[in-house]
């Protein structure tokens, strides 16, 4: 059990800068989900966090202590590879004791630990065999239980489930959070999909660019992106983006879009913004509804695409400014060429600065 | 094709096909591995059942040759050393050359491409040339390594090296040891960059310093490299021959002998080349044997 913190954390190799300054700090228990898209640096930090690589900048910090310089077999870190690194020449048993035989725990003590590890993971009767002989998911549950078994300060996954099929994956998933719900160890999670980030952690952090662009819960996140990425990359399907600027018509203020539709605001939403400030308009698949009625006026696109996915379906349309995706929750009759009379919600959506790409609702408070 | 097989073609049709015509590519090789290497094999073979007189066969002896090997105390002598040899040479180039390659794995691309070149350097000279210059090392009045010893106040420890029977042949084994380590070194490192270095990430967050990772993850995983190597180190100790014969020519007395230089002596000085053959003959029989082995072994690890 273990805090963990990165204070300005920086990392180049040669001339070129992954990490620009990265802060973040991980309370004792919790778990913590690292996204962003490939080469943003989430593989880095947790490996500078392992003592795999050094940092050229900034501090790390376990239970308070700067661990910059410590070997990582002093970390008492444990991680779980993208490959599962499991020993090739030893057993699953073997593999899962590792760390005891290095440290000389007594043969008793290790075997009890070795044998409490395999029942939690449903390992017992696999304890004989080699990695080679197990399948993908029985594998990646040996890495997991190499790190129950030392009972480490805090444990990093590094995309543990990407090699595993779709359904696979899900139950993992459930596996891995249940056993944090068990353990209350601190872990750093990397993955690329959205749904895991989303289900299992306690806290996310978006990553971009060597930068950490906002760290908050997976409803945080949903609701109060602090920025078109972040808007971007949480939500699955993505967030529509309209460009345009804000207009006022008979002292309402309201967006108008480059394609020429104007849409329907509140002062929230706009913050501090100014007439005529060139914004983005955003809005998520799922917060947008058919009105019964097509008066010319409305907000009308047009169908191109549909896709069915038994509990809702999504339309993929076009409108005069570029495409956008509706998620309807049902099953409607939506043909190609159809125009799909819209309501937005109002309430729900977000204006970001054409410029910085800032949440202008969250711009005012700064 | 569709001349040979009207219908569809059976398989053992096919294989009879396939074969014959792989038959006919390889003939010209078979042509002449039988000439050139079955032929003279068992020419030697038959020769060795004969007595010979200055070169000219004189009786049909059956395995009367063979049975001079129980009483002929060189070749047993010589035996020894090449098992000596064989030994002295699994411990010391593989090791130096497995610990040589663990540390320089680590290092950067340009430092490993340079090093390792200069620890093949020793095995792309010619074994006469290294026997010429491990001779001028060895020399007793201006030889570097005594000389060296007496610049370090050791040369108490000095002496005549390869002419003394006590040093003899452990200082042909150093020359010997000197030609075979870089290759080594060179087998194993790549055979460590092939392994996933995240096995040692693992292994170092499990807690294993550079001892134990050595010890617990390169040493197991290189296994079938070490096999090999014994193999090949084994069966090199039984055939080499031109580094005792450009420095000692098995001397002093018969304390560097070896099966080679027992067999070119036998043949091109005595003369007796019906036990010369008998010689050679085992000597083909043990090589043969420990390839027999090497294959089984590799192609079940
Ligand atoms: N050893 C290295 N030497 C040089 N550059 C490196 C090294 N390791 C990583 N990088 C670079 O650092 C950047 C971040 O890499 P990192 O592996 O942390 O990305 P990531 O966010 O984990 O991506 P992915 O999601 O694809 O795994 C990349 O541009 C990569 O090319
Ligand atoms: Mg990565």
């Amino acid at each position: 059990m273990a805090t963990v913190s990165f204070e300005g954390t920086r990392k180049a190799f040669g001339a070129h800068e992954v990490l620009k300054g990265v802060s973040l700090d991980v309370a004792d228990g919790e778990f913590v989900i690292l996204v962003g898209p490939s080469g943003c640096g989430k593989s880095t930090l947790l490996r500078m966090l392992a003592g795999l690589e050094q940092a050229t900048g900034g501090d790390i910090r376990i239970d308070g202590k700067s661990v910059i310089g410590i070997a990582p077999k002093e970390r008492d870190i444990a991680m779980v590879f993208q490959t599962y690194a499991l020993y090739p020449h030893m057993t699953v048993a073997e593999n899962m004791g590792f760390s005891l035989r290095l440290a000389k725990a007594p043969k008793a003590e290790a075997d009890q630990r070795i044998s409490a590890a395999a029942t939690l993971l449903n390992l017992d009767t696999l304890l004989d065999r080699y990695p080679k002989q197990l399948s993908g998911g029985q594998r990646q549950r040996v890495a997991m239980g190499r790190a129950i078994v030392r009972d480490p300060k805090v444990f990093l996954f590094d995309e543990p489930l990407s090699n595993l099929d779709a359904k696979l994956r899900v139950q993992m998933r459930a596996e891995i959070k249940a056993l944090h719900q068990r353990l209350r160890t601190t872990s750093i999670y990397v993955t690329h999909d959205q749904v895991e980030a989303m289900t299992m952690a306690d806290r996310i952090v978006v990553m971009n660019g060597g930068i950490i662009e906002q760290v908050g819960t997976p409803l945080d996140l949903y609701d109060s992106p602090a920025n078109l990425f972040v808007a971007g990359f949480i939500g699955s399907p993505s967030m529509n983006f309209f460009d345009g600027k804000l207009e006022r018509q008979d002292a309402i203020v309201m967006f108008r879009a480059n394609g020429g539709f104007a849409l329907p605001i509140t002062v929230e939403a706009a913050g501090s913004a100014r007439e005529g400030q060139a914004v983005v308009y955003g809005v998520r698949p799922e917060h947008i509804d058919f009105t019964g009625s097509d008066s010319s006026g409305d907000f009308a696109p047009v169908v191109s695409v549909v896709e069915p996915m038994g509990s809702e379906t999504l339309i993929l349309a076009d409108h005069p400014g570029g495409k956008m995706t509706v998620s309807y929750r049902g099953r409607g009759v939506f043909n190609p060429g159809d125009r799909l009379p819209l309501t937005i919600d109002a309430s729900r959506i977000h204006l970001f600065d054409r410029a910085s790409g800032r949440n202008l609702r969250y711009s005012g408070q700064h | 094709m569709v001349a040979v097989f009207p219908c569809h073609p059976q398989p053992w049709d096919m294989f009879m096909y396939n074969s014959r015509q792989a038959l006919l590519f390889v003939l010209p090789a078979l042509l002449l591995y039988v000439a050139f290497v079955a032929v003279p094999i068992l020419q030697v073979a038959a020769y060795s059942l004969f007595s010979w007189d200055n070169g000219s066969i004189k009786a049909f002896s059956g395995l009367g040759n063979y049975q001079r090997l129980t009483s002929d105390g060189v070749f047993w002598t010589a035996l020894g050393h090449n098992a000596i040899w064989a030994v002295l040479t699994l411990c010391f180039p593989l090791m130096i050359g497995l610990v040589l390659a663990s540390i320089l794995a680590e290092r950067s691309p340009r430092t490993i491409r340079l090093m390792s070149a200069l620890y093949f350097l020793p095995r792309t000279i010619p074994l006469v040339v290294a026997g010429i210059i491990w001779g001028w090392i060895y020399n007793p009045i201006f030889g570097l390594l005594n000389y060296v010893l007496d610049l370090i106040g050791l040369g108490s420890l000095g002496g005549a090296w390869l002419a003394e029977s006590g040093s003899a042949l452990l200082s042909l084994n150093a020359a010997g040891a000197w030609t075979f380590y870089g290759f080594c070194v060179l087998i194993y490192l790549s055979a460590i960059q092939s392994i996933d270095p995240s096995l040692y990430e693992a292994a170092s967050l499990d807690g294993a310093g550079w001892g134990q990772r050595f010890r617990f993850i390169t040493v197991p995983l290189l296994k079938s490299t070490t096999l090999f190597l014994g193999l090949y180190a084994a069966i090199e100790a039984m055939r080499f021959f031109d580094l005792v014969w450009v420095t000692t020519q098995g001397g002093p007395g018969y304390d560097t002998e070896v099966l080679t230089t027992h067999i070119y002596k036998t043949f091109f000085l005595v003369g007796d080349f019906g036990y010369a053959a008998a010689l050679s003959v085992v000597l083909l029989a043990i090589v043969l044997t420990i390839g027999g082995l090497s294959y089984r072994i590799l192609s079940q690890s």
